[in-house]
């Protein structure tokens, strides 16, 4: 089987035209704070999580943030841009996590989370972009959602295969679709205008780049699936892939902080993000 | 410098424990797969460990 990608990102559904009009406006390099702001209030669920997300440990500003145009100045528009971004996308498809026998778009966010964080938290210790990994790791399975809401009859067909144990979603979605949904991940990125070196670092995994970044966002995946954070059960997001368990943990104790750090930011982001 | 609070329920604790014994990703190198289920593992008892010292 073989289907554009570009035809399944057409019916990709809208934002509603108060988000949509956020979004165009953070299409320009520089957006006046004070026009940013009164384009966020028009938003309320996304400027209210701007500032609660503003405040949390995740930025670990030591001052209060109290107004969305002061989160617009301290965080800077690009990490406003990226910020806004994902609140809107993942505002756009949730389903309270129960789905029957079809992909939960909950169970891919709560994967997609945890996994974040242990890359974020990796990324740091390993001196690598937290917030650019971050952010990658949290949209890296945003295919599996597109492909699903474009034919909802794929993603059953490759759980059912992936959950054999012989067969990684990628391989198991690429049998049943013809495609590689972390390309669909990286074009529904571009089609979006999210922050271009998010979307080259989506790039990467889909070219299948094999750098330290990738080892971290694969690890991320494998920690996820093994904590038993499934996108769906016995699934595989992505094997563990030869040498990187050495590169990546280096001892114990260093494995126990890098650990223990993805478990308070993901016990604070479930909140923000997903609550 | 202390050690940080964990961000773990006893029950959590013991879900990803449970879940960790029948973790099984079939396509990685066996020797891999045991060394990070031990280090997943021990990171998980270790908190539960330090909790039971406290108490």
């Amino acid at each position: 089987m073989s289907i554009e990608v570009d035809k399944i990102l057409d019916e990709l559904p809208s934002f509603s035209p108060s988000v949509d009009k956020l979004l165009q406006a953070l299409k320009q390099d520089f957006v006046d704070p004070k026009e940013l702001e009164t384009l966020l209030i028009s938003c309320p669920v996304i400027a209210g999580r701007v500032l609660q997300i503003s405040n949390s440990s995740f930025y670990g500003f030591s001052r209060q943030i109290d107004s969305l145009k002061e989160a617009c100045v301290i965080l800077g528009q690009h990490t406003l841009r990226s910020l806004i971004y994902t609140l809107a996308v993942l505002g756009n498809y949730r389903d309270g996590g129960e789905r029957g026998d079809k992909l939960s778009y909950d169970a891919v966010w709560k994967h997609s989370l945890y996994s974040a964080c242990v890359t974020r938290a990796l990324a740091s210790h390993h001196k690598l972009d937290s917030s650019n990994l971050f952010t990658t790791a949290l949209f890296q399975h945003l295919g599996l959602i597109v492909l699903d809401n474009f034919d909802d009859s794929w993603l059953p067909q490759a759980i059912k295969t992936t959950s054999q144990g012989s067969h990684t979603l990628q391989d198991a979605v690429s049998e049943v679709s013809g495609l590689n949904y972390f390309e669909v991940s990286f074009k529904a990125l571009e089609y979006w205008n999210f922050p271009t070196d998010v979307c080259r670092a989506v790039e990467s995994i889909y070219d299948g780049s094999a750098g330290t970044d990738q080892q971290a966002l694969n690890m991320g995946n494998v920690v996820a699936d093994a904590f038993g954070y499934d996108i769906a059960p016995k699934a595989s997001a992505m094997t563990l892939r030869a040498g990187v368990l050495d590169v990546m943990f280096t001892n114990e104790q260093q494995a126990h902080d890098i650990l223990s750090e993805a478990d308070s930011l993901f016990a604070q982001m479930a909140k923000d993000f997903l609550g | 410098m202390s050690e940080p609070e964990s961000a773990l329920s006893a029950e959590e604790r013991s879900r990803r424990i449970q879940n960790l014994e029948d973790f099984n990703d079939g396509l990685a190198a066996p020797g891999d797969l045991q060394k990070l289920k031990d280090i997943l593992l021990h990171y998980l008892k270790q908190d539960d460990e330090a909790e039971e010292t406290d108490a």
